[in-house]
């Protein structure tokens, strides 16, 4: 079927037959339907986004695309034919190649062998690396991903991982490529990089399935926006034909001023409550000078590996600072264990929530309370009662729904196991936070609850420190930012000054 | 910091009230460890026994005789106390290999002190305490070194055997089994042994120990997942050290009921037995990715494996023909244990 | 953790009572067929006799412990009675005793045991015998238990016999060291039997010293080595001999890889075609065996004729004899093994059986625990 489409450089050209159809997808969880009736055209080049809220039924989509699901009912057709996926690997050897977002590496294996996945190219009988490196080489360089060819898996960073990913995908060369939410931990120029790559890769005739959240890059980037919500398709329009305000309130069926305005004031600071002095660790902390006061939210921008985050885990007790003056919550020295430092009050919220902030396969409950049961409890016994109780006020206070505490917390959405993640701590009342990319894969709603969460600790005397790989979000929520480069304050700003050119000019070495 | 809510100042929203004011009666009148929760998980091993029990005693009804029942329970007994800690162990991700050394060692230490003339039940304490030190001592060696416990118990397990067999020269130690030691913890109570009696009452405790204390809570956070267990502020170290001293204890308690029922110690007693204890903790429910366990489970699964043995014995099958009936049992535990595992899995993360 | 939404599981938790259930009453129903059919293959006679349940508890499975089945099973099946074997497959004495105390309920009328330790015995024998089921020993026995019938050869006389044929191969006069392994150092029956090897060495052979065992462990592979590592180290030793089956695989393995060994090798052990091999063709100069079979058939027969015939079974230890396996009766020794049927068997001991049966009617038969004490076989 012909359909007009705008594509975003302008211009009407009829659209090419689809390459993959999908009708009437349904599939639930239990008691929770993820897809309702989905119908979805995927058109060889040309890049097609999804939009949706947590919930909304994107992730599942894409999985049953990908082949990791199957659907309760509907059917797909892949080039006219009907097809159905039983495996992931199915569904590569048909053509539809996926980046998942929590990537799915094998640590141990370095970047080669990961590439190669079972598709190691032999010759005579024995495995041919030299050909791998031949082959993917040129693959790594269109991405930029620049780290030596053998490095294990485990020891690349998480941006540079998914870079990995999506080079894995496109050694394939698939006719289908999903993308989810590939970039939700990319700086800004490894993500434009990306986009030239996935705007060469549909220029060639690949089919590009793009989940996002961030609306401008997909604005800027797709042919084609589908918006779900709650499970159903609300609709597919071309790019040109809508826009951003529009979008949002096809996802969230209300106006976005709405959300903006919601975020409560922020209080005057008192006492100071961090203080580093010519703080180093070695390499990736270098002399680092920095305050914070009680009820401040103080932003660290920087690069990935520039300083913020190790601040952050040398303050939760899992780095050792080898100079320099620590002194936190009144006491010198930084806690000497993750153990210390959650019972001095301090709280830290990590950007690998599924590795290292939640426990997947126990209840929502057991999550909640986890911190509490473990370091403040003063009862040998567990009292269920009064830990439910405890749960359904964090969770509240967090945004999440304090009636369903019992269901295992994978079964949540990513925004929802944030949620969990922040109940978790605001159950303790932390005097400390420290966020490591909070709203890392949330969708705008629920970024907002986190937000207002967030400024609500605040208000009530506690102190955040906060990191984001979104330049635009600092001004949002923080007071103040230092900025980090090389592992050493370059720049410190109120938040009216943090703009994200401001920001990123900072962290690269350009003055502001 | 820190402190609980003030009672009735939450927007209480949590379903199940009712049910927990029964509960908290039922904690009050002690009877909470009694009530199995989760029925669900050991469905399975439950109609296992039944089954078992009703087509074996159809065909002989001798089988289902007091003496008889009673030493099946006793069978289980003797390997099943040591199963009721490694559920904590398995919760945690770990697996302690040297049970049945331990269990041996702690029997001959305290043969060997009443052979010279100790008085038993001192005996009896040196033999529980030494057990829980060699427990902990695994516990420290895999914290110190960072392995896991099931590593560090693969030389544990020939080491305190080792021990055994240089104490008592590969002989075994006979005692004068008289005195209310022998006769009051190796007797037998309306045809019971007092031992079977120490397994219900030890379930019964560590499974209190397992699902409602704070203990119990942080084996099973760490074990679903350690990272985020770590970065919530627990010390897996102490938890570690604590749950294999725990293991350690049960298989002292075993160790010292067995000798009063024997009232011999032996340095080949023992041996072999993490095998049925790991299957028995296994079959009752406890997973081997950790995070969860149910002691109850444990007592069922050891319970399972003796009746096996039990019936075919009265069967008349050859020695040989029961390891291929109780290996495939095993085998069928662990797989459907994966099965459901995978199927788990395989729900997650909608939308 | 109420709500458990797993559907896969109440499936998967049907399957195991059905597995269980399964695959019991199938080895069950294979098994008891097969046990009825396989005691023996002499035509069941006298139907007059009543038909009774009888087991033995081996320690370990071995082929020493097949041979005690097969002669069992043999006189079971002569008696029109059932016979089973039982026991684990490692050394596990607790195990051991906990089929003793199931055979109890499960209406076996009488049950055998290898009574190792025999301290572990003594109450649960007791219960049995009060229960009303016949007991008696076999291998090892209980002194002092309410097992009062024992059937086992003499652990010293097994030695001596060694040492006899030791004597016979160094000639008179011999001069030199002569050196034993245990694989489990300080056991009291291995130990008894070099015991006996050494006082009837020193009797014949006064000029010969028999060196203190060593340990030469019990997994075949740790066995090998310690026998290489002792044998080539010192090979101008008169002879080395062991009390393991293992030990003799091992000993005659180094033996034959050694350049010009000049040291006689033996062993107390005897139903492995192989070893025997190696005394046939002179590498090994003797091996003494046990008598399996003649253990198991005496002790299931005296048994049986209690339960059957209300003839008591005597008192005390009835020796079941050692054989004696050299160059000279070696091709018979292997003949009757590589044979493996109860006649071929009944056939080759017939001479031990009946010297034993007379012994057991002459009565007065010496206590339990003479078996470790006595250098006769």
């Amino acid at each position: 079927m012909s359909v007009p489409d705008v594509t975003a450089a302008g211009g009407t050209t009829p659209a090419p037959a689809p390459v993959c159809v999908l009708r009437g997808i349904t599939k639930s969880f239990g008691a929770t339907r993820a897809l309702d009736g989905v119908d979805l055209e995927i058109v060889p080049g040309r890049v097609h986004a999804i939009l949706g809220e947590n919930g909304a039924g994107k992730s599942t989509l894409m999985k049953i695309l990908a082949g990791a699901e199957k659907p309760d009912s509907g059917h797909i057709e892949l080039g006219g034919q009907p097809a159905a996926f039983g495996t992931v690997r199915e569904a590569n050897d048909a053509g539809i190649a996926t980046v998942f977002q929590e990537t799915l590496l094998f640590g141990t294996l370095d970047v080669i062998e990961n590439m190669a996945g079972s598709s190691y190219p032999t010759s005579r009988g024995m495995v041919d690396r030299r050909r791998m490196e031949r082959t993917a080489a040129p693959i790594l360089r269109q991405i930029g991903l620049d780290v030596p060819l053998d490095r294990p898996v485990q020891e690349l960073t998480l941006a540079q991982r998914q870079l990995v990913e999506i080079a894995k995908a496109l050694l394939v060369r698939s006719r289908v490529l999903i993308l989810d939410e590939p970039n939700s931990a990319l700086q800004r120029q490894d993500s434009d990089r990306l986009f030239e790559v996935i705007r060469r890769l549909a220029d060639d005739g690949v089919a590009v399935l793009y989940i996002s959240h961030r609306l401008e890059e997909v604005f800027s980037l797709a042919d084609t926006v589908t918006v779900l919500r709650n499970g159903k398709r609300i609709a597919s329009v071309p790019v040109g034909e809508s826009s951003i305000p529009e979008a949002i309130e096809m996802m969230l069926g209300s106006k976005p001023e709405a959300l903006a305005r919601s975020l409560p004031t922020p209080a005057a600071p008192g006492a100071t409550v961090v203080s580093l002095t010519g703080v180093s660790t070695g390499r990736l902390v270098r002399g680092v000078d920095l305050t914070a006061r009680a009820g401040e939210i103080v932003g660290l921008a920087g690069l990935d590996d520039a300083g913020p985050r190790q601040v952050m885990r040398l303050l939760f007790g899992q780095l050792k600072a080898r100079s320099g003056q620590v002194e936190v919550l009144g006491r010198t020295g930084a806690p000497r264990s993750s153990a210390a430092a959650v019972r001095r009050g301090i709280a830290f919220v990590p950007s690998d929530r599924a590795e290292e902030g939640l426990a997947l396969a126990l209840p929502i409950l057991d999550n909640v309370v986890q911190v509490h049961v473990g370091a403040f409890s003063k009862s040998l016994v567990v009292r269920r009662r009064q830990l439910r109780r405890l749960a359904a006020r964090a969770l509240a206070d967090s945004g999440a729904d304090p009636a369903r505490m019992d269901a295992p917390v994978s079964e949540l959405s990513g925004g929802n196991q944030q949620k969990v993640v922040f109940a978790k701590w605001r159950a303790v009342t932390p005097k400390l936070v420290l966020l490591e990319d909070p709203a890392r894969g949330i969708d705008v709603g629920a970024k907002a609850e986190i937000f207002a969460s967030i400024r609500e600790l605040a208000r009530q005397g506690c102190t955040a420190l906060f990191f984001s790989t979104e330049f635009q979000e600092y001004a949002l929520i923080c007071d103040r930012v230092a900025v980090f480069r090389n592992g050493s304050v370059v720049a410190e700003m109120a938040a009216g000054e943090a703009t994200e050119h401001t920001l990123l000019g900072l962290v690269n070495g350009q003055a502001g | 910091m820190g402190s609980e809510p003030a009672i009735g100042s939450a927007p209480a929203t949590d379903d199940g009230s009712g049910r927990s004011t029964r509960g908290e009666m039922a904690a009050r009148l002690g009877v909470a460890a009694l009530r199995p929760r989760r029925l669900g998980n050991q469905l399975g091993v439950i109609a296992g026994i039944v089954i078992l029990l009703a087509v074996t005693g159809a065909l002989h009804s001798s089988f289902l005789s007091v003496p008889s029942l009673a030493n099946i329970a006793q069978a289980a007994a003797f390997f099943g106390i040591m199963s009721l800690g490694t559920v904590f162990l398995l919760a945690m991700r770990e697996m302690d290999l040297s049970v049945g050394s331990i269990y041996g060692l702690a029997i001959v230490v305290a043969g060997l002190l009443v052979e010279h003339h100790t008085n038993p039940w001192v005996a009896a304490i040196v033999g529980i305490v030494l057990a829980m030190v060699l427990g902990a001592v695994n516990g420290v060696i895999a914290s110190v070194f960072q392995l896991p416990v099931l590593i560090v118990t693969l030389g544990t397990l020939t080491a305190y055997m080792g021990i055994s067999a240089v104490l008592t020269g590969n002989t075994t130690i006979s005692v004068n089994a008289t005195g209310a030691f022998f006769t009051d913890l190796g007797g037998t109570y309306l045809r019971i042994p007092l031992l079977v009696y120490a397994f219900v009452v030890m379930a019964a405790l560590l499974s209190v120990l397992f699902r409602r204390t704070r203990f119990g809570f942080a084996v099973r956070s760490a074990g679903a997942n350690p990272r985020t267990a770590v970065l919530a502020g627990y010390r897996i170290n102490r938890l570690r050290i604590l749950v294999t001293a725990l293991s350690g204890l049960t298989c002292g308690i075993a160790a010292m009921l067995t000798f009063a029922y024997f009232g011999a110690a032996d340095p080949s007693q023992g041996n072999g037995y993490e095998i049925q204890v790991i299957a028995a903790a296994i079959i009752g429910g406890t997973s081997l990715a950790g995070g969860s366990g149910t002691v109850w489970g444990a007592l069922l699964g050891a319970l399972l494996i003796s009746l096996i043995s039990a019936a075919l014995i009265q069967f008349g099958v050859s020695a040989n023909a029961s390891y291929v009936v109780t290996g495939t049992v095993i085998v069928a535990a662990v797989s459907l244990d994966a099965l459901i595992r995978r199927a788990r899995n395989r729900r997650r993360t909608p939308g | 953790m109420k709500r458990k939404a797993f559907r896969p599981r109440r499936l998967s938790v049907a399957a195991i009572p059905a597995v269980v259930a399964a695959v019991v009453l199938m080895v069950a129903a294979c098994s008891s067929s097969s046990t009825t059919n396989s005691s023996g293959n002499a035509a069941s006679t006298s139907k007059t006799l009543k038909h009774e349940k009888i087991a033995l508890i081996q320690l370990q499975s071995s082929p020493l412990t097949s041979q005690m089945d097969l002669g069992a099973s043999y006189a079971a099946s002569k008696a029109n009675s059932t016979f089973t074997a039982q026991g684990p497959a490692n050394l596990d004495p607790q195990t051991a005793v906990s089929a003793l105390t199931s055979d109890v309920s499960a209406g076996y009328n009488g049950v055998i045991a290898d009574a190792y330790p025999p301290e572990l015995w003594m109450k649960p024998m007791a219960d049995a015998k009060s229960a009303g089921i016949a007991v008696s020993s076999v291998d090892t026995g209980a002194p002092g238990s309410a097992a009062t019938f024992h059937v086992g050869a003499s652990r010293e006389g097994l030695g001596a016999a060694l040492a006899e044929q030791f004597a016979a191969a160094l000639g008179k006069n011999a001069r030199g060291t002569i050196q034993p392994g245990i694989c489990v150092p300080g056991l009291a029956t291995l130990v008894a039997v070099i015991t006996g090897f050494t006082t009837e060495m020193k009797t014949l052979e006064p000029g010969v010293k028999v060196a203190a065992a060593f340990n030469s462990t019990g997994a075949p592979d740790t066995n090998y080595a310690a026998w290489a590592r002792i044998m080539q180290q010192e090979p101008s030793e008169l002879a080395f001999f062991g009390v393991c089956d293992q030990d003799a695989a091992s000993m005659i393995k180094v033996k034959e890889s050694a350049t010009n060994p000049k040291y006689l090798i033996g062993n107390v052990s005897g139903d492995d075609v192989a070893d025997i091999k190696a005394v046939e063709n002179g590498t090994a100069t003797a091996l003494i065996g046990q008598n399996g079979f003649v253990m198991g058939y005496l002790a299931a027969k005296y048994m049986l004729a209690q339960l059957q015939q209300g003839r008591a079974m005597p008192n005390g230890w009835l020796s079941s004899g050692l054989e004696v396996i050299t160059k000279s009766n070696a091709a018979a020794a292997i003949a009757v093994r590589q044979a493996n049927t109860a006649a071929a068997y009944l056939k080759y001991y017939a001479s031990t059986i009946s010297k034993a049966e007379a012994e057991a009617a002459a009565g007065n038969l010496p206590p339990v625990a003479s078996q470790l004490t006595t250098l006769s076989p």
